[in-house]
């Protein structure tokens, strides 16, 4: 039903734009095909990059025509892959009319490419770029969805001044579309111990002010994004993966357990012992099944999450530089639905940090080299690691499924003394409870925390060969150091400190 | 004395490289033209702002047709001394502008026939090109301060 109505509005688009071009209104359509390759020495990057990945491409085709003086409209559809985000899936990418009144002040509404930062925009158009992967540091593929695009309006316009430069800005306020299933999810999931299950798709106020000065080549900018968030998880009780239905494994596991203590200690006869077993299970016991089975449905709010970057870019002749500074703040809390319980506090406040610098020079109309140093913190008043580093000694994270089966079987065994000796008149020991025994339902996978899970710095290397005016290909080079961002899902049980990666990519515009 | 000889070579061949790029560059010439029907005065400012799509209209409120000469030479030597841009960063500023829906890639041409023809015909539109045209047109070429 879904791929029907894309199919209809695609149509009506499509007859749209010939109706225009059958009308001699100047129709223009562009489009870009872009597919990379990524290759790490160890650990994998959103994809099987171990081996070697495609998984790693764009494609896109726009369409656009100016219906007056100050009115244009148009829209690009895009599909793009990287793992398993994306997994080409067509989508819009951007679709507005845009009303010029003056030079100083413009309308805009529609689904509109967010500005952020200097690359922002043109993150997912590899010929625009020389970079394969833009600096994680400030344009992460994990938070990409919510920074890409919103559906809503903007006002943007040029402020020309004689001797002051110009500047230029932007304001939108729209809607923020964050599947459940892409990279903002995985990132909230790369601990192990949160899933993602819905969430509300949160308004966003962005504003970008970009200062071209009046020396030539230089021009700084300035981004915000404000937003708030709200989302329904499923949350383990500590760091590890996998559920654990202990409730389920009490009915499947017990009363055949209890059965065999009662004919050893000779309590009545098969068919008492048979009912006596299923019912104490069933009414005594739940207790156990309610407080033990994890993940739970938790809500998780941000309230709010605000993004600033600061760049400046100077360009002279064949070379650019570049350097761009961002601050999150993250404002959250975390509540378990059953019960309203605060597992993280209301005002609990993280401040993330990443920035990069810059430097590329083409040295003839067909080469281009570049060179970038980023880095990322988690907590930037951690840089150290130390939260990640003392996880391994948390109690919730050295407390172990077999600690938890000790308590419940614990508690089993006291509910059934109590039980026996009101039914049966029989004491039982604690060497007649020895044989009862809780298996786990399903295997968890406990991944290993480290510092370094507090970072990832990344020196880059690239060539950019223009082949010709619609024709380009990229190498490129990564020295990583940390393990921000990679999802322990992908890695199992450890993830390593450094690795390198290749990445290359083959790219044609029309 | 060779180490001294060889550092002697390589000054000259710099200077001269130098001298000849400056005089290759005093050769070129761009003379900018507009319709008509454009009135007020121009600066470089507003060439730099015209060709970035900043400055959208002219002071009557008509909206700015600009075309571009895209042959490399004139058109290398019009952003170096314009706008600041090289071909590459300048087609890449129009493409981001296109590919984000924010603008529409600038009408060009490589022949100086076709740009004079243009802005013959179009009003309110403005052009560059490497020579004078001293033809009878609805031309006017801006005399810049």
């Amino acid at each position: 039903m879904k791929i029907i109505k894309i199919i209809l509005i695609m149509l009506l688009i499509f007859e749209f734009f010939c109706h225009l071009i059958s009308a001699n209104q100047d129709v223009e359509i562009h489009g870009f095909l872009s597919q990379g390759f990524l290759k790490t020495d160890q650990d994998n990057y959103f994809a099987d990059t171990e081996s070697g990945s495609f998984e790693f491409n764009e494609f896109g085709i726009n369409l656009s025509t100016q219906l007056n003086d100050q009115f244009i409209t148009g829209l690009q559809l895009v599909s793009r892959s990287f793992g398993d985000i994306g997994e080409n899936k067509i989508s819009l990418d951007w679709a507005f009319a845009d009303y010029r009144w003056k030079d100083w002040l413009g309308l805009r509404f529609g689904k509109i490419k967010t500005p952020f930062g200097l690359y922002n925009e043109t993150r997912d158009i590899d010929m625009l770029n020389t970079n394969v992967l833009l600096p994680q540091s400030i344009y992460a593929e994990s938070w990409r969805e919510s920074l890409v695009s919103s559906t809503g309006l903007g006002l943007y316009g040029d402020l020309l001044f004689k001797f002051f430069g110009d500047i230029h800005y932007q304001a939108l306020f729209g809607q923020v579309y964050i599947p459940t299933d892409g990279g903002v999810s995985k990132y909230i999931d790369r601990d192990g111990m949160m899933k993602i299950v819905d969430l509300e798709q949160p308004k966003s106020y962005n504003l970008n002010l970009i200062w071209s000065t009046p020396i030539n080549g230089l021009k700084f900018c300035s981004s915000l994004i404000y937003s708030k968030h709200k989302m329904q998880i499923n949350i383990n009780n500590h760091y590890m993966y996998g559920d654990l239905h202990l409730g389920t494994d009490i009915y499947n596991q017990i009363p055949s357990q209890i059965e065999s203590i009662l004919e050893n200690k000779g309590a009545g006869d098969d068919l008492t012992r048979s009912i006596f077993s299923q019912s104490i299970t069933l009414d005594h016991f739940n207790g156990i099944e309610i407080s033990d089975i994890w993940p739970k449905q938790a809500t998780l709010i941000y309230d709010p999450l605000t993004f600033v970057v600061l760049s400046a870019e100077y360009s002279w002749n064949n070379l650019t530089l570049a350097a761009e500074h961002m601050d999150i703040r993250a404002k959250y809390e975390m509540s378990l639905n059953e019960n309203n319980m605060f597992l993280i506090n209301p005002s609990t406040v993280s401040n993330l940090e990443g920035y990069y610098i810059s430097l590329d020079y083409r040295f003839t109309n067909w080469l281009k080299l570049g060179l970038y140093y980023s880095e990322y913190y988690n907590d930037k008043n951690d840089k150290k690691g130390n939260y990640h580093r003392d996880l391994n000694k948390d109690a919730a994270y050295i407390y172990s499924e077999d600690q938890r089966y000790k308590y419940a079987l614990s508690a089993i065994g006291e509910g059934l003394k109590y039980a026996v000796k009101d039914s049966f008149g029989i004491d039982l020991s604690d060497d007649d409870l020895k044989s009862l025994n809780l298996e786990p339902k399903v295997s968890l996978i406990k991944p290993k925390y480290y510092s370094h899970n507090s970072w990832l710095k990344d020196f880059v290397i690239s060539a950019c060969f223009d082949i010709n005016e619609n024709w380009t290909f990229k190498l490129e080079g990564h020295f990583m150091n940390g393990s921000h961002f990679f999802n322990y899902a992908d890695d199992s049980e450890s993830i390593n400190q450094k690795r390198f990666m290749f990445a290359s990519k083959l790219t044609a515009n029309f | 004395m060779k180490k001294k000889y060889s550092i002697c070579i390589i000054m000259i061949i710099i200077i001269s490289y130098l001298i000849l790029n400056a005089y290759c560059n005093e050769n070129k010439k761009i003379i900018i033209i507009t319709n008509k029907s454009v009135n007020g005065k121009i600066d470089q400012l507003d060439i730099k702002n015209i060709y970035l799509g900043k400055k959208t209209k002219w002071d009557d409120e008509t909206k700015i047709v600009f075309y571009i000469y895209d042959d490399e030479k004139s058109l290398e030597f019009f952003l170096k001394k314009f706008i600041g841009k090289n071909v590459h960063q300048y087609k890449k500023y129009w493409k981001k502008k296109v590919f984000t829906g924010k603008g529409r890639m600038p009408k060009s041409s490589n022949s100086i026939d076709d740009i004079v023809n243009l802005v013959d015909k179009t009003e309110a539109s403005i052009a560059f090109i490497p020579y004078d045209p001293l033809l009878d047109k609805n031309i006017q070429v801006i005399d810049l301060k």
